[in-house]
Protein backbone atom coordinates (compact mmCIF):
# COMPACT_ATOMS: atom_id res chain seq x y z
CA UNK A 1 0.00 0.00 0.00
CA UNK A 2 3.01 1.95 0.78
CA UNK A 3 4.90 1.57 -2.53
CA UNK A 4 0.93 2.78 -4.50
CA UNK A 5 1.16 6.05 -2.10
CA UNK A 6 4.70 6.68 -3.19
CA UNK A 7 3.88 6.04 -6.64
CA UNK A 8 0.77 8.19 -6.82
CA UNK A 9 3.09 10.66 -5.09
CA UNK A 10 6.04 10.76 -8.04
CA UNK A 11 3.41 10.69 -10.83
CA UNK A 12 1.85 13.78 -9.55
CA UNK A 13 5.36 15.53 -8.63
CA UNK A 14 6.10 14.25 -12.51
CA UNK A 15 3.01 16.12 -13.93
CA UNK A 16 3.29 19.13 -11.66
CA UNK A 17 6.82 19.56 -14.00
CA UNK A 18 5.00 18.76 -17.15
CA UNK A 19 2.18 20.93 -16.43
CA UNK A 20 4.19 23.85 -15.04
CA UNK A 21 4.23 25.37 -18.70
CA UNK A 22 1.13 25.66 -18.84
CA UNK A 23 -0.12 29.06 -17.69
CA UNK A 24 -3.14 28.22 -16.11
CA UNK A 25 -2.07 25.29 -14.02
CA UNK A 26 0.29 25.57 -11.00
CA UNK A 27 1.38 22.68 -8.87
CA UNK A 28 2.27 23.27 -4.92
CA UNK A 29 3.54 20.59 -2.00
CA UNK A 30 1.53 21.14 0.74
CA UNK A 31 2.38 20.97 4.61
CA UNK A 32 0.32 21.02 7.51
CA UNK A 33 -0.99 19.86 10.79
CA UNK A 34 -4.44 18.28 11.59
CA UNK A 35 -6.13 18.27 14.54
CA UNK A 36 -9.42 16.11 15.29
CA UNK A 37 -10.99 12.93 14.30
CA UNK A 38 -14.12 11.60 15.14
CA UNK A 39 -17.11 13.05 16.80
CA UNK A 40 -20.69 11.19 17.77
CA UNK A 41 -23.45 12.21 15.85
CA UNK A 42 -26.07 13.45 16.52
CA UNK A 43 -24.07 15.53 19.23
CA UNK A 44 -27.14 14.91 21.81
CA UNK A 45 -24.97 11.73 22.06
CA UNK A 46 -21.78 13.29 23.59
CA UNK A 47 -22.05 12.88 27.02
CA UNK A 48 -22.33 15.83 29.53
CA UNK A 49 -18.58 16.72 30.90
CA UNK A 50 -16.77 14.47 27.47
CA UNK A 51 -13.76 15.51 26.31
CA UNK A 52 -11.71 15.28 23.86
CA UNK A 53 -7.67 15.93 23.43
CA UNK A 54 -6.57 16.00 19.64
CA UNK A 55 -2.76 15.05 19.17
CA UNK A 56 -1.76 17.48 16.24
CA UNK A 57 0.48 15.67 13.73
CA UNK A 58 1.56 16.77 10.31
CA UNK A 59 0.33 15.64 7.18
CA UNK A 60 1.71 16.59 3.78
CA UNK A 61 0.96 16.70 -0.39
CA UNK A 62 1.07 18.13 -3.04
CA UNK A 63 -1.89 19.65 -5.18
CA UNK A 64 -2.59 20.98 -8.85
CA UNK A 65 -4.38 24.15 -9.71
CA UNK A 66 -5.67 25.58 -12.24
CA UNK A 67 -7.32 29.28 -12.71
CA UNK A 68 -10.21 29.43 -14.30
CA UNK A 69 -10.20 33.57 -14.31
CA UNK A 70 -9.38 36.10 -12.36
CA UNK A 71 -11.44 34.81 -9.12
CA UNK A 72 -11.74 31.54 -9.25
CA UNK A 73 -9.31 28.93 -9.28
CA UNK A 74 -9.75 25.15 -9.13
CA UNK A 75 -7.64 22.35 -6.98
CA UNK A 76 -7.16 18.92 -7.18
CA UNK A 77 -4.79 17.32 -4.10
CA UNK A 78 -3.18 14.12 -3.36
CA UNK A 79 -2.87 14.40 1.05
CA UNK A 80 -1.44 11.88 3.47
CA UNK A 81 -3.20 12.43 6.73
CA UNK A 82 -2.29 10.59 10.55
CA UNK A 83 -5.31 11.92 13.04
CA UNK A 84 -5.58 10.73 16.38
CA UNK A 85 -6.95 11.92 19.39
CA UNK A 86 -8.05 10.85 23.04
CA UNK A 87 -11.66 11.26 24.06
CA UNK A 88 -12.61 10.85 27.65
CA UNK A 89 -16.61 11.11 29.08
CA UNK A 90 -18.24 10.15 32.00
CA UNK A 91 -21.26 7.84 30.65
CA UNK A 92 -24.40 6.28 32.04
CA UNK A 93 -25.49 2.88 30.43
CA UNK A 94 -23.55 3.35 26.82
CA UNK A 95 -24.55 0.69 25.30
CA UNK A 96 -23.32 -2.04 23.68
CA UNK A 97 -25.03 -4.10 21.13
CA UNK A 98 -24.42 -7.74 20.14
CA UNK A 99 -25.87 -9.02 16.89
CA UNK A 100 -28.27 -11.44 18.05
CA UNK A 101 -30.04 -8.61 19.83
CA UNK A 102 -28.40 -8.64 23.45
CA UNK A 103 -26.94 -5.77 24.69
CA UNK A 104 -24.46 -4.72 27.78
CA UNK A 105 -24.47 -1.57 29.64
CA UNK A 106 -21.41 0.41 31.26
CA UNK A 107 -21.45 2.91 33.39
CA UNK A 108 -18.22 4.84 34.49
CA UNK A 109 -15.19 6.59 33.01
CA UNK A 110 -14.33 5.75 29.46
CA UNK A 111 -10.96 6.96 27.82
CA UNK A 112 -10.82 6.38 23.57
CA UNK A 113 -8.27 6.03 21.70
CA UNK A 114 -8.70 6.80 17.68
CA UNK A 115 -5.84 6.60 15.06
CA UNK A 116 -6.37 7.15 11.56
CA UNK A 117 -4.01 6.64 8.52
CA UNK A 118 -5.32 7.61 5.54
CA UNK A 119 -4.76 9.62 2.07
CA UNK A 120 -7.18 12.31 0.87
CA UNK A 121 -7.92 13.46 -2.58
CA UNK A 122 -9.31 16.76 -1.99
CA UNK A 123 -11.56 18.71 -5.28
CA UNK A 124 -11.34 22.42 -4.26
CA UNK A 125 -12.77 25.71 -5.12
CA UNK A 126 -10.99 29.02 -4.19
CA UNK A 127 -12.55 32.07 -4.63
CA UNK A 128 -10.29 35.30 -4.77
CA UNK A 129 -12.04 37.93 -1.92
CA UNK A 130 -9.14 40.54 -2.76
CA UNK A 131 -5.25 40.72 -2.91
CA UNK A 132 -4.11 37.30 -2.12
CA UNK A 133 -7.36 36.39 0.43
CA UNK A 134 -9.55 33.40 -0.82
CA UNK A 135 -12.32 31.65 0.29
CA UNK A 136 -11.86 28.09 -0.50
CA UNK A 137 -14.66 25.08 -0.05
CA UNK A 138 -14.91 21.77 -1.87
CA UNK A 139 -15.44 18.00 -1.17
CA UNK A 140 -12.80 15.05 -0.50
CA UNK A 141 -12.61 11.46 -0.78
CA UNK A 142 -10.22 9.78 1.06
CA UNK A 143 -9.08 6.54 1.75
CA UNK A 144 -8.39 4.59 5.34
CA UNK A 145 -5.45 3.02 5.32
CA UNK A 146 -4.81 1.77 8.87
CA UNK A 147 -7.28 2.40 12.47
CA UNK A 148 -7.58 1.95 15.79
CA UNK A 149 -10.34 2.23 17.77
CA UNK A 150 -9.92 1.42 21.34
CA UNK A 151 -12.65 2.46 24.39
CA UNK A 152 -11.28 1.54 27.84
CA UNK A 153 -13.50 1.66 30.91
CA UNK A 154 -12.78 2.34 34.04
CA UNK A 155 -14.23 1.86 37.95
CA UNK A 156 -17.90 0.91 36.17
CA UNK A 157 -20.41 -1.04 36.64
CA UNK A 158 -20.85 -3.50 33.67
CA UNK A 159 -24.22 -5.40 33.17
CA UNK A 160 -26.61 -6.86 30.58
CA UNK A 161 -29.37 -5.17 32.84
CA UNK A 162 -29.61 -1.58 32.11
CA UNK A 163 -30.97 -1.04 35.47
CA UNK A 164 -27.97 -2.14 37.17
CA UNK A 165 -26.07 0.81 35.18
CA UNK A 166 -28.63 3.16 35.86
CA UNK A 167 -28.16 3.47 39.52
CA UNK A 168 -24.48 1.99 39.72
CA UNK A 169 -22.87 3.30 42.80
CA UNK A 170 -19.21 4.71 41.32
CA UNK A 171 -16.81 3.71 41.38
CA UNK A 172 -17.58 0.09 40.57
CA UNK A 173 -15.48 -3.29 40.41
CA UNK A 174 -15.30 -3.09 36.31
CA UNK A 175 -12.84 -1.98 33.93
CA UNK A 176 -13.53 -2.97 30.42
CA UNK A 177 -11.62 -3.09 27.04
CA UNK A 178 -13.24 -2.93 23.54
CA UNK A 179 -11.80 -3.00 19.93
CA UNK A 180 -13.68 -1.70 17.69
CA UNK A 181 -10.65 -1.49 14.80
CA UNK A 182 -11.59 -3.95 12.65
CA UNK A 183 -15.02 -2.17 12.20
CA UNK A 184 -13.23 1.03 10.77
CA UNK A 185 -14.28 1.47 7.50
CA UNK A 186 -11.88 2.08 4.98
CA UNK A 187 -12.96 5.14 3.15
CA UNK A 188 -14.44 8.79 3.73
CA UNK A 189 -16.19 11.39 1.92
CA UNK A 190 -17.29 15.20 2.57
CA UNK A 191 -16.96 18.22 2.28
CA UNK A 192 -14.39 21.24 3.24
CA UNK A 193 -14.42 24.77 3.76
CA UNK A 194 -11.26 26.85 4.66
CA UNK A 195 -9.68 29.90 3.70
CA UNK A 196 -6.00 30.68 2.41
CA UNK A 197 -3.26 34.49 2.60
CA UNK A 198 -0.91 34.77 0.47
CA UNK A 199 1.99 35.50 2.71
CA UNK A 200 4.52 35.84 -0.59
CA UNK A 201 3.85 35.51 -4.38
CA UNK A 202 4.57 31.71 -3.97
CA UNK A 203 3.69 30.52 -0.03
CA UNK A 204 0.44 30.66 0.76
CA UNK A 205 -1.40 29.75 4.65
CA UNK A 206 -4.79 28.30 4.58
CA UNK A 207 -6.74 26.54 7.10
CA UNK A 208 -9.29 24.12 6.55
CA UNK A 209 -12.08 22.40 8.08
CA UNK A 210 -13.04 19.18 6.93
CA UNK A 211 -16.64 17.06 7.75
CA UNK A 212 -17.20 13.98 6.49
CA UNK A 213 -20.48 12.89 5.78
CA UNK A 214 -20.35 9.14 6.70
CA UNK A 215 -19.59 7.16 9.91
CA UNK A 216 -16.37 6.09 10.56
CA UNK A 217 -17.44 2.40 11.12
CA UNK A 218 -19.01 -0.08 8.61
CA UNK A 219 -22.86 0.46 7.75
CA UNK A 220 -23.06 -2.66 9.19
CA UNK A 221 -21.57 -2.06 12.68
CA UNK A 222 -24.57 -1.10 15.04
CA UNK A 223 -22.65 -2.35 18.43
CA UNK A 224 -22.51 1.10 19.68
CA UNK A 225 -25.86 3.53 19.92
CA UNK A 226 -24.69 6.51 17.84
CA UNK A 227 -22.65 6.92 14.71
CA UNK A 228 -19.31 9.02 14.63
CA UNK A 229 -18.34 11.25 11.57
CA UNK A 230 -14.67 12.67 10.95
CA UNK A 231 -14.04 16.28 11.95
CA UNK A 232 -10.77 18.37 11.83
CA UNK A 233 -9.22 21.60 11.36
CA UNK A 234 -6.36 21.42 9.21
CA UNK A 235 -4.07 24.14 9.13
CA UNK A 236 -0.88 24.47 6.69
CA UNK A 237 1.10 25.75 3.96
CA UNK A 238 1.69 25.79 0.18
CA UNK A 239 4.52 26.90 -1.76
CA UNK A 240 3.80 27.44 -5.51
CA UNK A 241 6.60 25.76 -7.93
CA UNK A 242 5.99 29.16 -10.36
CA UNK A 243 5.59 32.45 -9.26
CA UNK B 1 20.87 43.49 48.43
CA UNK B 2 18.85 41.65 46.16
CA UNK B 3 21.41 38.80 45.69
CA UNK B 4 21.61 38.60 49.54
CA UNK B 5 17.72 37.94 50.08
CA UNK B 6 17.72 35.42 46.70
CA UNK B 7 20.24 33.13 48.05
CA UNK B 8 19.14 32.28 51.39
CA UNK B 9 15.68 32.16 49.90
CA UNK B 10 17.59 29.38 47.59
CA UNK B 11 19.12 27.43 50.02
CA UNK B 12 15.76 26.81 52.10
CA UNK B 13 14.17 25.85 48.76
CA UNK B 14 17.04 23.30 47.92
CA UNK B 15 17.06 22.60 52.24
CA UNK B 16 13.33 21.47 51.73
CA UNK B 17 13.68 19.78 48.30
CA UNK B 18 16.62 17.58 49.21
CA UNK B 19 14.88 16.56 52.30
CA UNK B 20 11.92 15.06 50.73
CA UNK B 21 13.75 13.65 47.62
CA UNK B 22 15.37 11.50 50.33
CA UNK B 23 12.61 9.95 52.12
CA UNK B 24 12.03 6.66 50.18
CA UNK B 25 8.69 5.41 48.86
CA UNK B 26 9.42 1.86 49.11
CA UNK B 27 7.89 0.08 51.58
CA UNK B 28 8.63 -3.90 50.70
CA UNK B 29 9.58 -6.93 52.56
CA UNK B 30 13.36 -7.12 51.53
CA UNK B 31 13.25 -10.79 53.41
CA UNK B 32 11.90 -12.61 55.82
CA UNK B 33 13.84 -15.01 57.97
CA UNK B 34 11.86 -17.56 60.23
CA UNK B 35 13.70 -17.93 63.18
CA UNK B 36 10.82 -19.94 65.29
CA UNK B 37 7.78 -22.06 65.86
CA UNK B 38 5.67 -22.71 68.46
CA UNK B 39 5.15 -26.17 67.43
CA UNK B 40 8.98 -27.58 67.13
CA UNK B 41 7.56 -29.97 64.87
CA UNK B 42 7.05 -27.93 62.16
CA UNK B 43 9.48 -28.39 59.70
CA UNK B 44 10.36 -24.96 57.72
CA UNK B 45 11.11 -25.66 53.59
CA UNK B 46 11.24 -22.40 52.56
CA UNK B 47 10.26 -18.88 52.40
CA UNK B 48 9.57 -16.85 49.23
CA UNK B 49 8.50 -13.43 48.82
CA UNK B 50 6.69 -12.39 45.57
CA UNK B 51 7.44 -8.63 45.17
CA UNK B 52 5.01 -7.72 42.77
CA UNK B 53 2.16 -9.11 44.28
CA UNK B 54 3.47 -8.22 47.63
CA UNK B 55 3.27 -11.59 49.21
CA UNK B 56 5.46 -14.17 51.09
CA UNK B 57 4.75 -17.59 51.67
CA UNK B 58 6.16 -19.91 54.09
CA UNK B 59 6.35 -23.42 53.05
CA UNK B 60 6.48 -26.23 55.68
CA UNK B 61 6.70 -29.80 54.95
CA UNK B 62 3.86 -30.88 57.47
CA UNK B 63 0.17 -31.42 57.10
CA UNK B 64 -1.61 -29.08 59.33
CA UNK B 65 -5.31 -30.32 58.37
CA UNK B 66 -5.17 -31.39 62.28
CA UNK B 67 -2.83 -29.08 63.44
CA UNK B 68 -3.76 -27.21 67.04
CA UNK B 69 -3.58 -23.55 66.35
CA UNK B 70 -3.04 -20.68 67.01
CA UNK B 71 -0.07 -21.42 65.43
CA UNK B 72 3.12 -18.73 66.47
CA UNK B 73 5.89 -17.94 63.94
CA UNK B 74 8.85 -15.99 64.92
CA UNK B 75 9.93 -14.13 62.00
CA UNK B 76 13.05 -11.38 61.33
CA UNK B 77 11.65 -9.37 58.58
CA UNK B 78 13.95 -6.62 56.83
CA UNK B 79 12.21 -3.77 55.43
CA UNK B 80 13.00 -1.44 52.41
CA UNK B 81 15.16 1.21 54.05
CA UNK B 82 13.25 3.35 56.41
CA UNK B 83 10.20 1.32 56.43
CA UNK B 84 8.50 -0.29 59.60
CA UNK B 85 5.64 -2.62 60.36
CA UNK B 86 3.23 -1.58 63.34
CA UNK B 87 1.70 -4.24 63.66
CA UNK B 88 4.69 -6.51 63.93
CA UNK B 89 6.04 -7.02 67.35
CA UNK B 90 8.98 -8.88 68.15
CA UNK B 91 8.85 -10.15 64.42
CA UNK B 92 5.66 -12.79 65.77
CA UNK B 93 2.59 -13.83 63.97
CA UNK B 94 -0.11 -15.45 64.72
CA UNK B 95 -2.11 -18.00 62.67
CA UNK B 96 -5.76 -18.79 63.51
CA UNK B 97 -5.73 -21.56 61.13
CA UNK B 98 -3.42 -22.96 58.41
CA UNK B 99 -5.96 -20.65 55.92
CA UNK B 100 -5.77 -17.91 57.42
CA UNK B 101 -3.78 -14.63 55.42
CA UNK B 102 -1.61 -12.47 57.65
CA UNK B 103 -2.02 -8.98 56.59
CA UNK B 104 1.25 -6.68 57.16
CA UNK B 105 1.07 -2.66 56.60
CA UNK B 106 4.28 -1.83 55.60
CA UNK B 107 4.85 2.18 56.27
CA UNK B 108 7.41 3.62 53.86
CA UNK B 109 9.62 6.69 55.17
CA UNK B 110 8.00 8.86 52.99
CA UNK B 111 4.40 7.54 54.77
CA UNK B 112 3.30 5.74 52.22
CA UNK B 113 1.39 2.22 52.96
CA UNK B 114 1.69 -0.68 51.00
CA UNK B 115 -0.46 -4.26 52.04
CA UNK B 116 1.50 -6.96 52.32
CA UNK B 117 0.32 -10.44 52.38
CA UNK B 118 1.75 -13.84 54.14
CA UNK B 119 0.55 -17.17 53.48
CA UNK B 120 1.50 -20.74 54.65
CA UNK B 121 1.96 -23.26 52.15
CA UNK B 122 1.65 -26.85 53.85
CA UNK B 123 0.90 -30.32 52.64
CA UNK B 124 -3.09 -29.76 51.58
CA UNK B 125 -4.15 -26.41 49.87
CA UNK B 126 -5.74 -23.52 51.20
CA UNK B 127 -9.28 -24.01 51.79
CA UNK B 128 -9.48 -27.62 50.55
CA UNK B 129 -12.12 -28.66 52.15
CA UNK B 130 -14.33 -25.61 50.27
CA UNK B 131 -15.71 -24.70 53.59
CA UNK B 132 -14.90 -20.63 53.45
CA UNK B 133 -16.86 -18.37 50.71
CA UNK B 134 -17.09 -14.51 50.60
CA UNK B 135 -19.29 -11.95 49.11
CA UNK B 136 -17.72 -9.98 46.57
CA UNK B 137 -19.39 -7.46 44.44
CA UNK B 138 -19.39 -8.40 40.96
CA UNK B 139 -18.45 -6.09 37.44
CA UNK B 140 -22.87 -5.81 37.49
CA UNK B 141 -22.08 -4.04 40.90
CA UNK B 142 -24.32 -6.97 42.71
CA UNK B 143 -23.19 -8.99 45.55
CA UNK B 144 -22.41 -12.44 44.91
CA UNK B 145 -20.73 -15.36 46.52
CA UNK B 146 -17.03 -16.29 45.39
CA UNK B 147 -14.67 -18.79 47.09
CA UNK B 148 -12.08 -18.16 49.85
CA UNK B 149 -12.14 -15.57 52.79
CA UNK B 150 -11.15 -12.17 50.35
CA UNK B 151 -10.26 -11.95 46.92
CA UNK B 152 -6.46 -11.37 47.55
CA UNK B 153 -6.33 -13.96 50.09
CA UNK B 154 -8.20 -17.22 48.39
CA UNK B 155 -6.01 -19.35 46.20
CA UNK B 156 -8.47 -20.86 44.69
CA UNK B 157 -10.65 -18.90 42.06
CA UNK B 158 -13.52 -19.06 39.67
CA UNK B 159 -15.05 -17.19 36.85
CA UNK B 160 -17.55 -15.84 38.56
CA UNK B 161 -16.17 -12.07 38.13
CA UNK B 162 -16.27 -12.75 34.25
CA UNK B 163 -19.98 -13.40 33.95
CA UNK B 164 -21.44 -11.45 36.75
CA UNK B 165 -22.20 -8.75 34.22
CA UNK B 166 -25.03 -11.42 32.98
CA UNK B 167 -25.94 -11.77 36.90
CA UNK B 168 -24.17 -15.76 35.69
CA UNK B 169 -22.30 -17.27 38.97
CA UNK B 170 -21.51 -21.12 37.52
CA UNK B 171 -19.62 -21.58 40.79
CA UNK B 172 -21.45 -21.44 43.89
CA UNK B 173 -20.93 -23.08 47.65
CA UNK B 174 -24.00 -25.80 48.39
CA UNK B 175 -24.44 -25.38 51.73
CA UNK B 176 -25.26 -28.88 53.68
CA UNK B 177 -26.18 -29.14 57.41
CA UNK B 178 -22.41 -28.79 58.47
CA UNK B 179 -20.40 -29.24 55.62
CA UNK B 180 -20.51 -26.54 52.41
CA UNK B 181 -19.82 -28.42 48.89
CA UNK B 182 -18.54 -26.37 45.99
CA UNK B 183 -21.35 -26.76 43.21
CA UNK B 184 -19.66 -26.29 39.44
CA UNK B 185 -22.62 -25.70 36.93
CA UNK B 186 -22.54 -24.92 32.79
CA UNK B 187 -24.13 -22.32 31.95
CA UNK B 188 -25.23 -19.78 29.60
CA UNK B 189 -25.82 -15.53 29.45
CA UNK B 190 -29.39 -15.37 28.07
CA UNK B 191 -32.55 -17.85 28.53
CA UNK B 192 -32.07 -19.54 25.79
CA UNK B 193 -28.73 -20.72 23.57
CA UNK B 194 -29.94 -18.27 20.07
CA UNK B 195 -30.56 -14.95 22.60
CA UNK B 196 -27.09 -15.57 24.63
CA UNK B 197 -24.28 -13.17 24.55
CA UNK B 198 -22.34 -16.36 25.41
CA UNK B 199 -24.20 -19.64 24.82
CA UNK B 200 -22.38 -21.77 27.30
CA UNK B 201 -20.35 -21.07 30.09
CA UNK B 202 -19.05 -23.58 32.02
CA UNK B 203 -18.04 -23.22 35.61
CA UNK B 204 -14.94 -23.44 36.58
CA UNK B 205 -12.87 -24.29 39.83
CA UNK B 206 -9.03 -23.80 40.26
CA UNK B 207 -5.94 -22.69 42.15
CA UNK B 208 -4.85 -19.28 40.80
CA UNK B 209 -6.71 -16.11 40.07
CA UNK B 210 -9.12 -15.54 37.34
CA UNK B 211 -7.58 -12.89 34.96
CA UNK B 212 -10.48 -10.07 34.61
CA UNK B 213 -8.06 -7.89 32.00
CA UNK B 214 -6.90 -11.23 30.03
CA UNK B 215 -11.30 -12.16 29.53
CA UNK B 216 -12.20 -8.73 29.13
CA UNK B 217 -9.33 -7.92 26.20
CA UNK B 218 -10.04 -11.76 24.99
CA UNK B 219 -13.30 -12.28 24.94
CA UNK B 220 -13.28 -15.12 22.31
CA UNK B 221 -10.43 -16.77 24.43
CA UNK B 222 -11.69 -18.34 27.67
CA UNK B 223 -8.04 -19.74 28.17
CA UNK B 224 -6.91 -16.10 28.57
CA UNK B 225 -9.10 -15.64 31.64
CA UNK B 226 -7.23 -18.04 33.80
CA UNK B 227 -3.62 -17.54 35.66
CA UNK B 228 -2.96 -21.13 36.90
CA UNK B 229 -1.83 -22.31 39.67
CA UNK B 230 -0.40 -21.31 42.69
CA UNK B 231 3.29 -21.67 44.94
CA UNK B 232 3.52 -25.22 46.31
CA UNK B 233 6.83 -27.71 46.85
CA UNK B 234 5.76 -31.16 47.77
CA UNK B 235 5.35 -34.09 45.74
CA UNK B 236 1.78 -35.58 46.45
CA UNK B 237 1.25 -39.23 44.97
CA UNK B 238 -2.04 -38.62 44.33
CA UNK B 239 -5.33 -36.47 44.92
CA UNK B 240 -8.47 -37.65 46.55
CA UNK B 241 -11.59 -35.91 46.06
CA UNK B 242 -15.62 -36.53 46.86
CA UNK B 243 -17.59 -35.69 43.60
CA UNK B 244 -20.76 -35.99 42.15
CA UNK B 245 -21.87 -34.96 38.23
CA UNK B 246 -24.48 -35.14 36.28
CA UNK B 247 -24.29 -33.71 32.79
CA UNK B 248 -26.62 -31.21 30.88
CA UNK B 249 -29.54 -32.91 28.60
CA UNK B 250 -28.36 -31.06 25.57
CA UNK B 251 -25.09 -31.26 24.62
CA UNK B 252 -24.01 -27.96 22.19
CA UNK B 253 -21.38 -27.09 20.31
CA UNK B 254 -21.65 -22.76 19.56
CA UNK B 255 -18.87 -21.57 17.18
CA UNK B 256 -18.12 -18.08 17.23
CA UNK B 257 -19.36 -16.28 13.51
CA UNK B 258 -16.00 -14.77 13.34
CA UNK B 259 -13.24 -16.40 15.75
CA UNK B 260 -11.71 -12.60 16.45
CA UNK B 261 -15.30 -11.07 17.14
CA UNK B 262 -17.42 -11.65 19.70
CA UNK B 263 -19.99 -9.12 18.49
CA UNK B 264 -21.41 -11.18 15.92
CA UNK B 265 -22.29 -13.89 17.92
CA UNK B 266 -22.01 -17.74 17.74
CA UNK B 267 -23.79 -20.29 15.85
CA UNK B 268 -25.26 -23.18 18.60
CA UNK B 269 -25.71 -26.69 16.98
CA UNK B 270 -26.69 -29.83 19.02
CA UNK B 271 -24.50 -32.75 18.85
CA UNK B 272 -24.56 -36.04 19.35
CA UNK B 273 -22.75 -37.00 22.91
CA UNK B 274 -22.50 -36.53 25.89
CA UNK B 275 -20.83 -33.89 28.65
CA UNK B 276 -17.92 -34.65 30.77
CA UNK B 277 -16.21 -32.82 33.84
CA UNK B 278 -12.63 -32.31 34.69
CA UNK B 279 -11.30 -32.60 37.41
CA UNK B 280 -7.22 -32.47 36.97
CA UNK B 281 -3.96 -31.51 38.71
CA UNK B 282 -0.73 -30.80 37.73
CA UNK B 283 2.94 -30.03 39.42
CA UNK B 284 4.63 -27.79 37.61
CA UNK B 285 8.79 -26.43 38.14
CA UNK B 286 8.73 -22.52 36.63
CA UNK B 287 11.51 -20.68 36.25
CA UNK B 288 10.26 -17.07 34.53
CA UNK B 289 8.99 -18.04 31.26
CA UNK B 290 10.41 -21.88 31.51
CA UNK B 291 7.69 -24.07 32.71
CA UNK B 292 8.36 -28.52 33.22
CA UNK B 293 5.46 -29.83 33.82
CA UNK B 294 6.75 -32.91 36.81
CA UNK B 295 3.34 -34.48 36.98
CA UNK B 296 -0.34 -35.17 36.24
CA UNK B 297 -3.52 -36.61 37.55
CA UNK B 298 -6.38 -36.87 36.02
CA UNK B 299 -9.99 -37.75 35.76
CA UNK B 300 -12.88 -37.00 32.81
CA UNK B 301 -15.52 -38.52 33.51
CA UNK B 302 -19.27 -38.40 32.15
CA UNK B 303 -20.99 -40.70 34.73
CA UNK B 304 -23.74 -39.62 36.19
CA UNK B 305 -23.14 -40.29 40.26
CA UNK B 306 -26.52 -40.06 42.32
CA UNK B 307 -24.32 -39.93 45.76
CA UNK B 308 -20.93 -37.95 46.33
CA UNK B 309 -18.30 -40.55 45.64
CA UNK B 310 -14.80 -40.34 46.74
CA UNK B 311 -11.96 -41.06 43.79
CA UNK B 312 -8.43 -41.53 44.28
CA UNK B 313 -6.37 -39.73 41.28
CA UNK B 314 -2.72 -40.97 41.06
CA UNK B 315 -0.16 -38.19 40.29
CA UNK B 316 2.09 -39.49 36.75
CA UNK B 317 4.69 -38.34 37.24
CA UNK B 318 7.15 -37.39 34.17
CA UNK B 319 10.31 -35.78 35.49
CA UNK B 320 12.35 -36.21 38.97
CA UNK B 321 12.09 -31.77 39.38
CA UNK B 322 10.84 -30.45 41.95
CA UNK B 323 7.57 -28.90 41.81
CA UNK B 324 7.34 -24.99 42.53
CA UNK B 325 3.64 -24.62 41.60
CA UNK B 326 0.62 -26.77 41.67
CA UNK B 327 -2.58 -26.50 39.45
CA UNK B 328 -5.79 -27.79 40.41
CA UNK B 329 -9.00 -27.76 37.93
CA UNK B 330 -12.53 -28.95 38.50
CA UNK B 331 -14.38 -27.98 35.28
CA UNK B 332 -18.41 -28.82 34.98
CA UNK B 333 -17.67 -29.09 30.87
CA UNK B 334 -14.33 -30.49 29.86
CA UNK B 335 -14.30 -28.46 26.46
CA UNK B 336 -16.15 -25.45 28.31
CA UNK B 337 -13.60 -23.52 26.67
CA UNK B 338 -13.74 -24.70 23.06
CA UNK B 339 -17.55 -23.46 23.55
CA UNK B 340 -18.49 -27.55 24.26
CA UNK B 341 -20.50 -28.86 26.54
CA UNK B 342 -23.99 -28.96 28.18
CA UNK B 343 -25.95 -25.84 29.56
CA UNK B 344 -26.87 -27.69 33.51
CA UNK B 345 -23.59 -30.28 33.85
CA UNK B 346 -23.38 -29.73 37.44
CA UNK B 347 -20.09 -30.95 39.31
CA UNK B 348 -20.36 -31.21 43.34
CA UNK B 349 -16.72 -31.69 44.97
CA UNK B 350 -16.03 -31.71 48.43
CA UNK B 351 -12.72 -32.57 50.62
CA UNK B 352 -9.55 -32.44 48.26
CA UNK B 353 -7.40 -34.13 49.95
CA UNK B 354 -3.31 -34.72 48.40
CA UNK B 355 -2.16 -38.01 49.27
CA UNK B 356 1.69 -38.51 50.33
Amino acid sequence: MYKRILFCFLFLFLITNLYSQENKFNFYPNLAVDMGGAIPFPLSDIPDGAGGTPEPYPSVGIGAEYTLNEKWQFGLELNYHLIAFTATADVVSQETTFDNGSATYFTGYTETDVELRFVEFPLLAFYHLKEGKRVLFGAYYSRILEGKFLTNGFDGVLSDNKEDTDNAVLPGPADISYSFNQFLDNYDYGLLIGYSYDIGQRIYLWGRINVGFKSIFVPDFNNIDYEMYHVRLNIGASFKLRG
Amino acid sequence: MMKKIIIPFLAIFMLISCSDDQKSSNADIISMEITGFSDQELILTATEIIAEEAKVYIFLDNDLTNHTFPLNITTDIKFSSGAKAASIIDGELTFSSADEVKKITVTAEDGSVKDWYIFIIHKQIQNHGFENWYTGVGMNGKSYTEIGNSAIESLWATANMGTSMYTVYCTQPKYETTNTLAEIKTGQTGLTAENSTIPITAGTLFTGRFNIAGAIANPTDPKKATDFGIPFRHKPTAMKVKYKYQAGEQYIQATLNNPTNIFVGFTVTNIEGEDKCSIYAILEKRNGDNVIEIARAKLDSGTTENILTEVTIPFNYTSSENPTHITVVFASSIDGDLWRGAVGSTLLVDDLQLVY
